[in-house]
């Protein structure tokens, strides 16, 4: 929820250059405690089923930081580009401390 | 020996030893300057003694952040491009690469937020698309 938070303060910056999302198995009323929480403005799309986080390859495996969970997504991005090809996909724990980066990728790719 | 041949033989002799003498009346003249020459290997060598461990212990260039580089095709657009996508930050505990789809297409899907509006995602729409996938609050 933290790294919401400070996903948050690059928000503005990131929808300049992307369509972003936040995924995660939420339920609705839960999804509302985390956007009024964290004060996420962007989308916070409900995967209940982790269907999307396991088409995408991003459910916790053993030799992953926080590998040995289950029943949740495995933090980190997926950066697609305009053409839809996949161009990182990576696990991070920081991803709101490292927006930066993600911000810099955007504009690499 | 007849006496001119002598006296040839002593005016030769004489010639030489004279050419062949210093202003301090030695015949030293063709003898290396020992002093100078030490003196030349004697600070060539202070020289590599300086500068062979200078160089040695020469600084490593700066860290940067890891570099990953990423070949990708797309096929729609029938080219493949060649980018260096900045590495995992914060070390291997924090934050690793997972690519295991990576420059392949990503897959289409539609989710609802939390009231109920729903979403249909299809990456490639002329627009970058970035999925942040998380925990929750749970």
């Amino acid at each position: 929820m933290q790294q919401l938070g400070e996903l948050q303060k690059s928000a503005a910056g990131l929808r300049g250059l992307a369509d972003v999302f936040v995924l995660n198995g939420d339920t609705p009323d839960d999804s509302r405690r985390l956007k009024r929480i964290s004060g996420i403005s962007l989308p916070v799309l409900l995967d209940r089923d982790l269907s999307v986080a396991r088409s995408y390859d991003m459910l916790p495996k053993p030799d992953q930081p926080m590998g040995m969970m289950s029943g949740v997504a495995q933090m980190g991005y997926v950066i697609v580009d305009e053409q839809g090809i996949i161009r990182v996909q990576r696990v991070d724990l920081n991803f709101g401390t490292h927006a930066d980066q993600i911000y810099q990728i955007l504009r690499t790719i | 020996m007849a006496a001119p041949a002598r006296l040839a033989s002593v005016q030769r002799e004489l010639y030489y030893r004279i050419s062949h003498m210093t202003d301090t009346g030695s015949n030293d003249r063709a003898r290396p300057n020992w002093a100078l020459i030490l003196g030349l290997l004697t600070g060539v060598a202070v020289a590599l003694a300086i500068f062979i461990p200078a160089l040695l212990v020469r600084p490593s260039p700066k860290p940067t952040a890891p570099l990953t580089s990423i070949s990708t095709s797309a096929p729609a657009a029938g080219r493949i491009d060649t980018v260096t996508i900045p590495g995992p930050l914060g070390g291997p505990d924090i934050s690793r690469d997972v690519n295991t789809l990576v420059g392949q297409r990503a897959p289409g899907f539609t989710l609802s937020d939390s009231e109920g509006v729903s979403y249909p995602i299809s990456p490639g729409g002329g627009t970058p698309t970035v999925l942040i996938f998380n925990m929750g609050v749970t």
